[in-house]
């Protein structure tokens, strides 16, 4: 057999297509062929770096399943204009869909206190950030937080995903003085009130960057918490909304719900109107005032008979 | 033909001295500045690169009575761009931790100088073995240099080594102070400097 001419043109655009196609089919068979387990590995990451935003760090891989179901409680999906998505599981919204959806955990920190978990996402000097943020209920104290990048240098910007710089965060006021979201990264040293943190040395761009996606990112949520709020005012007599989603305290559903405002004594009470005696029980009647218990706010029984 | 004849063992151990990669064929300078603040990634990195080399090495040099001349270099890269890939995917499903660590080499290591250079220099032209050999060799080169700069930018930079700390806190307590430029990508092509400068005076033949 004559030897082949490996130089002519035929051959070579015939190797090329041949190693070409060769390739695709083994990158997509080794691709689809492990993409089960790589999807448990990334599930059970993300559980980790939510957990280390509530304080519970170090665990094993095997127990992150069981501490994640004992430490986040129920989990929610919100719209950008305050809509709670029906049925939407917030472990299942992606990074790069934060922004367009707003998902809350609701979980408890190490030693057990109440807090919301908020992912944020941002840019780094090479690539994306996201973080978690650990914030009391009332959103007013950071109680914990977790970055992590996707290729910051490593030994300066890559710091941000450990947790010495991590930890500075716990026990931070969220809001400023003017109310508005002041919790931020700024230069190491050049701290002015306790809502700024100190940066990474050598990393000024990572340190800004991070401080952009905690500050924009808690003020976005603060945003659709508060229409959230107001969309739930709209439903007849309804109370505060849980800060969350969609929970009211102390009442189901909408309709003849409590109005409670500010003012009253006790967590429980309301009143019906702005100026009228506070309701210890009971929803509100027709009139605005207080209805007897078991009144839901349209049967007649809630006249004062 | 035995196995470690005295040609195969000059392909491997050449490149740990007279025919570094770093300091003596300049190659790979780039992924040096880029992973060596730290001596963990630094490590890690040495390990993928000599893994890499290697294989790639075998595989081309299989192949390489085939290859048309005119694409050669496109297939190397396939080679070295499929082979890193699986790798890397194969990782992530079993050993997730360190695929999340390499994550960010996959690029460096793909575009690799010393690869192009192995594949091209050698492989194309000697036998598998002799190949696979090279390839170890020169990943091992190329890692002792990463190893040694990365170990004094840690030490100097960050006063620790592999994460835990070495310099004692007394020590900062009398007015120490970790050098800031040795976290600089520009003090690894100095170490770089200081290191062949070394091993020129070491060996007078260079």
């Amino acid at each position: 057999m004559a030897k082949l001419n490996t130089n002519s043109n035929v051959y070579t655009i015939i190797y090329a297509s041949v190693m070409v196609v060769v390739v695709a089919f083994l990158l997509a068979f080794v691709s689809s062929s492990l993409k089960k387990k790589q999807d448990a590995n990334v599930a059970i990451d993300k559980k980790t770096q939510i957990l280390a935003a509530l304080n519970v760090r170090g665990i094993a891989k095997s127990e992150v399943e069981a501490q994640y179901a004992a430490h986040i409680d129920t989990t929610c999906v919100l719209t950008a204009d305050g809509q709670v998505i029906e049925g939407a599981d917030a472990f299942d919204v992606e990074t790069k869909e934060i922004g367009e959806k707003f998902p809350i955990y609701m979980a408890k920190t190490a030693d057990g206190q109440n807090a919301l978990v908020l992912p944020v996402k941002g840019r780094g000097l090479w690539g994306g950030l996201w973080g978690y943020i650990a914030v009391t209920p009332d959103m007013q104290t950071v109680l914990g937080a977790y970055f992590n990048h996707e290729s910051e240098t490593a030994g300066l910007g890559a710091l941000i995903k450990e947790e010495p710089f991590q930890a500075q965060f716990a026990g931070r006021p969220v809001f400023g003085e003017d109310g508005k979201v002041a919790l931020t990264v700024v230069k190491k040293g050049s701290s002015e009130n306790a809502s700024q943190v100190d940066g990474v040395t050598g990393a000024t761009l990572t340190s800004k960057g991070t401080g952009e996606m905690v500050h924009d990112g808690l003020q976005a949520y603060v945003d659709v918490l508060t229409k959230a709020q107001s969309a739930c005012g709209r439903h007849e007599g309804c109370p505060r909304q849980h800060e969350g989603c969609g929970r009211h305290e102390g009442c189901e559903g909408h309709e003849g719900c409590p109005r409670q405002q500010e003012g009253c004594p006790e967590a429980a009470a309301h009143k019906c109107q702005s100026g009228s005696e506070c309701c210890q029980s009971g929803n509100c009647d027709k009139s605005g005032s207080c209805g007897k218990p078991g009144c839901d706010g349209d049967k007649a029984c809630c006249g004062n008979e | 033909m035995s196995l470690f004849s005295k040609a195969n063992k000059e392909a491997l151990t050449s490149p740990l001295n007279l025919n570094n990669p770093v300091v003596v064929q300049v190659l790979g300078i780039c992924s040096a500045l880029a992973v060596t603040s730290q001596l963990e990634p630094a490590i890690v990195m040495g390990l993928s690169v000599t893994i890499i080399t290697a294989f790639s090495n075998l595989i081309i040099s299989i192949i390489r009575n085939s290859i048309p001349n005119r694409i050669r270099i496109i297939v190397q890269l396939v080679v070295v761009a499929a082979l890193v890939t699986i790798v890397s995917q194969v990782l992530k499903a079993f050993a997730y931790d360190v695929s999340v660590q390499l994550s960010v080499y996959v690029g460096l290591i793909i575009t690799n100088c010393i690869l192009m250079g192995r594949l091209e220099a050698f492989a194309m032209m000697n036998k598998p073995w002799p190949s696979f050999l090279d390839g170890i060799g020169n990943g091992v080169g190329y890692a002792l240099i990463l190893i040694i700069v990365g170990f004094f930018r840690e030490l100097l930079g960050s006063g620790s080594l592999m994460g835990y700390q070495i310099i004692p806190d007394a020590c900062y307590n009398i007015g120490y102070m970790n050098n800031g430029m040795m976290t600089m990508p520009a003090m690894s092509l100095i170490i770089v400097g200081c290191v062949i400068w070394a091993h020129r005076a070491y060996n007078k033949e260079l």
